[in-house]
């Protein structure tokens, strides 16, 4: 059994065994909740779970958690059942994502599953105590309310983003996480989710109506799709945008996979810098679009190892007017200025216009083609790659951004580049620059 | 009298006098005058707060007071004369702001216009649906709730026959289109009339509390269709800029791509294409020369090539994104012929790849040899029926009679 695999175990079954406990004592100890309630509210937090939408921000993926929060205030609300009881039963159904059972998955979802009772059950004692002892419901309850709501749902994010961490730090050992450099982002986007999520569930216990039920529903599903299907047009704009990298790369067998590479070094470095998830996402654009201004260049100038200057101001002109299309696209236009690396007429190289950003995107390039086969020479080491990018004196490459990137590979434990510096390639090394 | 002032005073009658009658509506029913005012001018208000949406439809959150007046205006009954003068007034409101907005009267008018008429059937089907329902249903709700969504779906067919009405009269494309186009904002529409709801059965009970718990939901899903219309006009974007990379490299006429694209688009819509197809013409024609970026290659350049390869590179190109699976496949077609000499035409070239194929050859005629409209067609009509399409050639001719601008 490998190493990953033993710390998987243990973290699973620690939280298994710490979820089912806090399960079990809620169920003997906390009153029921009226069932067909609870079920029309399990139902849609199942359906919001499953169907979890990826944005880059998290004010919207935490639907799920809000309606938990509603019904929480519902059932806490009224005399005969516990928030925690409710919340506790809906959080066995988050886990059970489609997808992971598909893939036949057993780490995350068992995992998953003690980590989320935990954070209901404290989420429902937090509704539960600030709200068990009102008796009569009328609006003046409606803004204490919305501050336990808040509260609950800060508490339940910040236990599950705790147990998430460690689980991660202790099985992969890495900070790839981030763990708390996007922690502001995520309590206010909870402070609001929780707010909403009281407000709506103390509404229904006022108007005492159930058809209102059925209305916020539609609000949230018709919400939940139309981020779903903005999530899905972001996937096709980008993968739309890689179509065209590929179609770049399959014109020069030497640098194929290139660009991705650079995506995945920028990324890298973006973390050991502590980027929050927009700001990668600028960098991976940025590295998306970096090369293809070599689409308008002519294909005999592309494969000459030495050009004239007369040559490479050709090349130039003909990537600039690319780089200039692609600023006319809005959302593009910060990302080519960062990625303007090629080309740049080191003469005449202004560091005042350079940025972090930039020197990432450079740095991350200009790794990979020195670590990469070019068909005028052979790749370095990495250990030489490095060397060559400390000593270069124009300032593109900051120093920080390069020690970031050593640290990075250090952390990941991978090596690029020839093996040793006689620069023989074994076929392993070959593989990958091909 | 110049005729700007003679239509400002018409207006301004208008407004007078709707105002008075719907004054007079109301104070002959229960509802009490500063509600109505408060309502009316809540739904002007609200008007300026407009999602983001796919069509050209207008749609704003004055849908939602509207759907929240029945619950509203008189406590714990319904009166839909009132109802209806209230957001009669409101509309005349909306029909100013919209004016001073746009500028052109015809346009408010008509807009204030098809919201009122919607907004009546739902309330007469509202009224309709809560007689017959009210005593079966109980008082949990239920009975509000059939007969609004009964009204929702009543208002929201109203309105979409109306507005497919008079825009395709605008713009001169096919109703179809427009209504298809209008059903995909379905989304938001339910969600306006559904905020309204929400907002009108709780008032009753917790106040202007209500307007918190339902707007609260409503502003996310507002952040969603904004999000949503965003990207994709990013996307478009994207693909516009990445289509003029062959241009921007001299291995195609300049501007070819999207003026070929901004004729396929009218031709499509004329021919009563449906809002996806006139995404794939769009998309198709913007890329249907992506495949020159080819030509930059010495070798393929010492060996030849033919239309064929060109539109095969391309559509290879495309196909790297599988999101533009169906454009690449309308790209592949978009050299074969419409038929050829003795055969029948092949049913599995699109639509779309004729319409490119035609649109296409327009452009190279009129900006590439440099003929005239006329002769540019004229070499059309004589390739109709076998190397173009002439149901497709006879839209051509169509569009460019109605004089849409496509050579921006």
């Amino acid at each position: 059994m490998s190493t990953v695999r033993r710390r998987q175990l243990r973290i699973a079954a620690l939280y298994l065994v710490l979820g089912l406990s806090a399960l079990a004592a809620v169920l003997v100890f906390a009153d029921p909740p009226g069932w067909t309630l609870w079920f029309v509210f399990a139902v849609a937090f199942a359906a919001l779970e499953w169907n979890a939408v990826e944005v880059n921000d998290r004010l919207f993926q935490s639907s799920g958690s809000m309606v938990a929060i509603t019904a929480g205030t519902v059932f806490a609300l009224s005399s005969d059942s516990s928030a925690v009881y409710a919340m506790a039963l809906m959080a066995v159904l988050g886990p059970l994502v489609p997808a992971d059972i598909k893939h036949r998955r057993w780490f995350q979802p068992v995992a998953n599953l003690g980590q989320l009772i935990l954070a209901a059950v404290a989420a429902g004692l937090v509704l539960d105590s600030t709200l068990g002892d009102i008796t009569r419901i009328d609006s003046s309850v409606l803004l204490r309310v919305a501050m336990a709501g808040a509260a609950a749902s800060v508490v339940h994010s910040v236990i599950n983003f705790a147990l998430v961490s460690v689980a991660v730090r202790s099985v992969y050992g890495n900070r790839n996480l981030l763990p708390w450099s996007g922690i502001h982002m995520l309590v206010s986007s909870q402070v609001v989710m929780g707010v909403v999520g009281g407000l709506l569930g103390a509404a229904f216990r006022v108007v005492d109506k159930t058809a209102v039920i059925v209305l916020i529903l539609v609000v949230y599903l018709v919400a939940h799709l139309s981020l779903a299907s903005y999530s899905q047009l972001r996937e096709a704009h980008q993968a739309a945008l890689r179509g065209f990298v590929k179609a770049l790369e399959a014109r020069d067998l030497y640098t194929r996979g290139h660009t991705e590479r650079v995506a995945y070094f920028a990324q890298l470095i973006g973390e050991e810098l502590r980027f929050t998830g927009t700001q990668l996402e600028r960098l991976r654009w940025a590295c998306l679009i970096h090369d293809l201004g070599k689409l308008a260049i002519p294909g005999e100038l592309l494969s000459k190892p030495q050009l004239t200057p007369e040559e490479f101001e050709e090349m130039r002109q003909a990537a600039g007017k690319v780089q200039s299309i692609l600023a006319e696209v809005d959302f593009l236009r910060p990302m080519v200025s960062i990625s303007g690396v090629h080309y740049i007429d080191l003469d005449r190289f202004d560091p005042s216009n350079w940025s972090l950003e930039a020197s990432i995107v450079a740095t991350a390039d200009a790794f990979d083609a020195l670590t990469s086969t070019r068909r005028y020479r052979m790749a370095m080491s990495q250990q030489e790659a490095f060397e060559e990018l400390r000593s270069d004196t124009s300032g593109r490459f900051y120093p920080d951004v390069v020690d970031a990137l050593e640290r990075a590979l250090e952390r990941t434990g991978e090596v690029y580049g020839a093996t040793s510096s006689t620069r023989t390639t074994d076929t392993r090394e070959g593989a990958r620059l091909a | 009298m110049p005729k700007r002032i003679v239509w400002r005073i018409l207006v301004a009658a208008v407004v007078v006098a709707s105002t008075v009658a719907s004054a007079l509506v109301v104070s002959d029913s229960d509802v009490p005058l500063t509600r109505a005012v408060i309502a009316a001018l809540a739904a002007g208000a609200a008007s300026f707060v407009a999602p983001a949406v796919s069509s050209r439809n207008r749609l704003t959150l004055a849908i939602s007071v509207g759907a929240a007046l029945p619950f509203v205006l008189v406590d714990g009954r319904f009166e839909a004369a009132g109802t209806m003068a209230v957001f009669f007034l409101g509309g005349t409101l909306l029909a100013l702001t919209e004016y001073i907005r746009r500028g052109s009267v015809r346009r408010s008018l008509l807009y204030a216009g098809r919201l009122f008429v919607g907004y009546c059937g739902f309330v007469f089907a509202f009224g309709a649906m809560r007689n017959l329902v009210g005593g079966s249903l109980g008082s949990s709700g239920w009975d509000a709730l059939v007969a609004f969504f009964v009204g929702g779906v009543i208002w929201i067919g109203i309105d979409l026959a109306l507005w497919s009405g008079t825009a395709s009269n605008d713009a001169r494309v096919s109703p179809r289109f427009v209504a298809l186009s209008g059903l995909k904002d379905l989304n938001v529409f339910i969600t306006l009339i559904a905020t309204g709801g929400l907002f009108g059965m709780m008032y009753g009970a917790i106040g202007w509390w209500a307007l918190p718990v339902a707007l609260l939901p409503y502003s996310f899903a507002h952040g969603a269709f904004r999000r949503f219309q965003e990207t994709k006009s990013t996307y478009r974007q994207t693909i516009r800029a990445l289509a003029q990379i062959p241009e921007v490299a001299g291995l195609n006429l300049s501007g070819h791509s999207d003026r070929t694209a901004a004729l396929a688009v009218a031709m499509a819509q004329d021919m009563g294409l449906s809002p996806e197809e006139v995404e794939d013409v769009e998309f198709a024609a913007l890329m249907h020369d992506i495949g020159h970026i080819t030509l930059n290659d010495p070798t393929v350049a010492e060996h030849g090539w033919t239309r064929e390869d060109l539109a095969r590179w391309g559509a290879e190109i495309i196909a790297g994104a599988p999101s533009l699976d169906r454009v690449a496949s309308h790209v592949r077609r978009q050299y074969e012929p419409y038929r050829n000499p003795g055969e029948e035409s092949d049913p599995s070239v699109s639509k779309v790849s004729r319409i490119i194929k035609t649109a296409s050859a327009y452009d190279a005629h009129r900006m590439g040899e440099g003929l005239s409209q006329l002769e540019a067609l004229e070499r059309l009509h004589q390739g109709a029926a076998y190397e173009y399409d002439p149901e497709v050639v006879a839209s051509l001719r169509r569009v460019l009679e109605s004089g849409v601008s496509v050579n921006a």
